[in-house]
């Protein structure tokens, strides 16, 4: 061990990964439909490597078919070829930053695998993510036992349980490869920060799954709405928990307080009469578009109409 | 190509209606679709659904992209599949069959890594145009589909409004009635009154519901509670801002624009008319009572003979156009007024802020 203080592993550049929720998605997509008897499926990566902070985007994926036994592993090479040629007719902006593999652990094959991505991206990323409910369902019934503290799911998906993390909370690694001159000694694993970054409209997207996923339907209009009543609820538990500290109840956070009483303070106190004025105007021009695009809508059955003859009355 | 006109010849003869009823999209073609019109923003671009009809439900489960929009600027050609090859222009013609290269290659692809390598529609970004999606070429897109597939459906995706905070996704067919006017090809007013399609009449859409698997619903359980999510950054209340003005006014002059269309329209179909008028004295008789009554063309009482109303209607320009920009307003001031509205539900929450102190003191 004492050596590796003298070697300095390849510096592979890599920093940090963001992985955007489409690939995520994607994978358990294709661990659900892996053939029977895979233990593990693994695929290309796609995104965009910034030099500049060393930092990779992820932002697509695409299953790669392989094959795998203790001592062997293929590839299908001509498959990724194609499928990076497609892709790229699609987005050139895109190229291969790394492979995504599902389980918990490398092993011999992922260091083959990470061989071969290394000859079509200079410092290819390996994003490894769990697939496994099952395994993460028995190390958090086992650390259930262990330790009563754990707060459920509200910790949100950065919870580890006992070494297995959640499908969500995906491990990233780069490879450095240790050397003396020219001759290898060996290559390690090294993990690297992954977060997983959604665009806006990845969240909007992705809140209307959450939703649907509760059972909850979505419909366009009570949007407004359904943000207006969680605003409330959420000064409701603010409103509570003040209301407790003035108390006495319980003890108050100063950054709490100083934050809460920025916040009102960033309300604009306008003149009433002002308000009222600004608060017409502008309901008056919202008021005036919605007639007038009610006036028009009813024009318009009486524009086709005077666009074309009407030939039924004409044959009658 | 003899396959394309094969078809053709084929579905004249046959009309097939729709089996399903809904439309069930999972939740991974429903993020690739809104990262794929996200990234090719502002330029529309579309791409292939895949999936299954089981029972009267077509499921969508998974989708790639059209080539098009990144290479050669703004779908073109590109986005119909069915395309004609034989078309006279070199450049569309070497596209197509681009095109039908890269949908054999993908299917083989899809196909070896197990997911459902059937066809059910194609999805569409409106890019900046407002939510309006009908023109002439999705028209015969969307025909073709329909064509070879009966159950096909078409996914209209809003990359604008899905930013401001709202999915807008909408699945849409072409009506049956409007397929058997496409099929005569006869855009008369004839042959639109005949088989009764007026501009509300051309689309028709499906309701949509959404599903995820075991596995995507862990990963959507465990998103929901983490920071990018939560927090300050949750979606449902930065929908909040009072920033939406820009939409109603961009989707406004959209509107007007449109309306621009229908008054050129209504500006070139005189020329018909008097031809119309010259052909037929009789009816001229009548139309020109109207005319000085000041009602334009309204609706003729006259007699006509069966062969001289033919030969009148022959030189009548096509009346899919005016049509299609009738039935797209109408779903743009639909949009507007959506839009007005959400924001007069804002104004008023901030106007109860201002008025009911929240600090307790006047």
């Amino acid at each position: 061990m004492s050596t590796d203080i003298f070697l300095s592993g390849d510096d592979t550049s890599v920093r940090a990964v963001r992985v955007a929720p489409v690939v995520l998605l994607g994978v358990v997509d294709h661990y659900m439909r892996r053939a029977a008897g895979k233990h593990r499926v693994i695929g290309t990566l796609l995104g965009v490597f910034h030099p500049h902070d060393g930092s990779v985007d992820v932002t697509g994926s695409f299953p790669v078919p392989h094959d795998e036994n203790a001592d062997e592993i293929a590839v299908d090479i001509e498959y990724n070829r194609t499928m990076v040629d497609l892709h790229r007719n699609v987005s050139s902006a895109h190229a291969i930053v790394g492979w995504y593999a599902t389980g918990t652990e490398t092993d011999g094959n992922s260091v083959l695998i990470h061989e071969f991505y290394g000859r079509e991206c200079a410092a290819p990323v390996h994003l490894l993510v769990n697939a496994d409910l099952a395994a993460v369902a028995t190390a958090a019934a086992a650390s259930a036992d262990a330790a009563d503290t754990s707060s459920g799911a509200a910790n949100g998906s950065g919870k580890t349980v006992a070494g297995v993390p959640s499908p969500a909370a995906p491990r990233a690694y780069v490879s450095s490869a240790y050397t003396i001159g020219e001759v290898a000694l060996r290559s390690e694993f090294r993990p690297v920060p992954v977060a997983v970054t959604p665009t806006t409209p990845d969240k909007v997207a992705m809140d209307v799954l959450f939703k649907n996923r509760r059972r909850l339907e979505a419909a366009q209009v009570d949007n407004i709405q359904a943000g207006l009543s969680r605003l409330l609820d959420l000064l409701t538990v603010v409103g509570r928990a003040v209301d407790a500290v003035v108390a006495g109840e319980a003890t108050g956070d100063v950054a709490a307080g100083r934050f809460l009483a920025e916040t009102l303070a960033l309300m604009p106190r306008v003149d009433s009469h002002v308000f009222d004025k600004l608060f017409g105007d502008n309901m008056r021009d919202l008021l005036m578009v919605t007639y007038l695009c009610s006036f028009a809508q009813a024009q318009l059955p009486i524009a086709e109409r005077l666009l074309s003859v009407d030939v039924k009355a004409l044959k009658q | 190509m003899t396959a394309h006109v094969e078809y053709l010849a084929e579905a004249v003869t046959k009309s097939l209606p729709p089996i399903i009823t809904s439309l069930s999209v999972a939740a991974l073609p429903l993020m690739k679709i809104v990262k794929h019109c996200e990234d090719a923003f502002p330029l529309p671009v579309s791409g292939q659904l895949l999936g299954m009809d089981v029972d009267r439900v077509l499921e969508v489960t998974n989708c790639y992209g059209f080539p098009g929009a990144a290479g050669r600027g703004g779908g073109g050609e590109g986005a119909n599949p069915f395309a004609d090859p034989t078309g006279d222009d070199a450049a569309a013609c070497t596209a197509a069959l681009d095109q039908s290269q890269y949908q054999t290659d993908m299917m083989r692809c899809v196909q070896e890594v197990n997911i459902d390598p059937q066809v059910v529609g194609w999805y569409t970004s409106t890019g900046a145009s407002c939510g309006a999606f009908l023109t002439q070429q999705w028209i015969e897109t969307q025909f073709s589909y329909q064509n070879q597939l009966r159950n096909a459906v078409c996914l209209v995706h809003d990359p604008v409004r899905t930013s401001e905070g709202t999915l807008c996704l909408s699945a849409v067919r072409l009506t049956d009635a409007f397929m058997g006017v496409f099929r005569r090809g006869d855009f008369s007013s004839a042959g639109f009154s005949l088989a009764s399609v007026d501009a509300t009449r051309i689309i028709t859409s499906v309701p949509i519901t959404l599903f995820a698997t075991s596995l995507s619903s862990a990963v959507l359980v465990d998103c929901e509670y983490a920071p990018p999510f939560s927090g300050a950054e949750d979606v449902e209340l930065s929908r909040l801002g009072l920033n939406d003005r820009a939409g109603v006014e961009a989707s406004l002059e959209y509107a007007i624009g449109e309306l621009d269309g229908i008054t050129r329209e209504q500006g070139r179909y005189p020329f018909f008319l008097r031809s119309y008028v010259r052909a037929s004295p009789a009816v001229a008789e009548k139309l020109r009572a109207k005319r000085l009554a000041g009602t334009d063309t309204g609706p003729i009482g006259a007699d006509d003979e069966e062969t001289g109303l033919a030969g009148l209607l022959a030189s009548e320009s096509s009346r899919l156009e005016s049509k299609m920009v009738v039935a797209e307003l109408t779903s743009v001031l639909d949009t507007v007024k959506l839009l007005a509205s959400e924001e007069m539900g804002k104004q008023s929450c901030v106007g109860s802020l201002q008025t009911q102190d929240v600090l307790g003191e006047d």
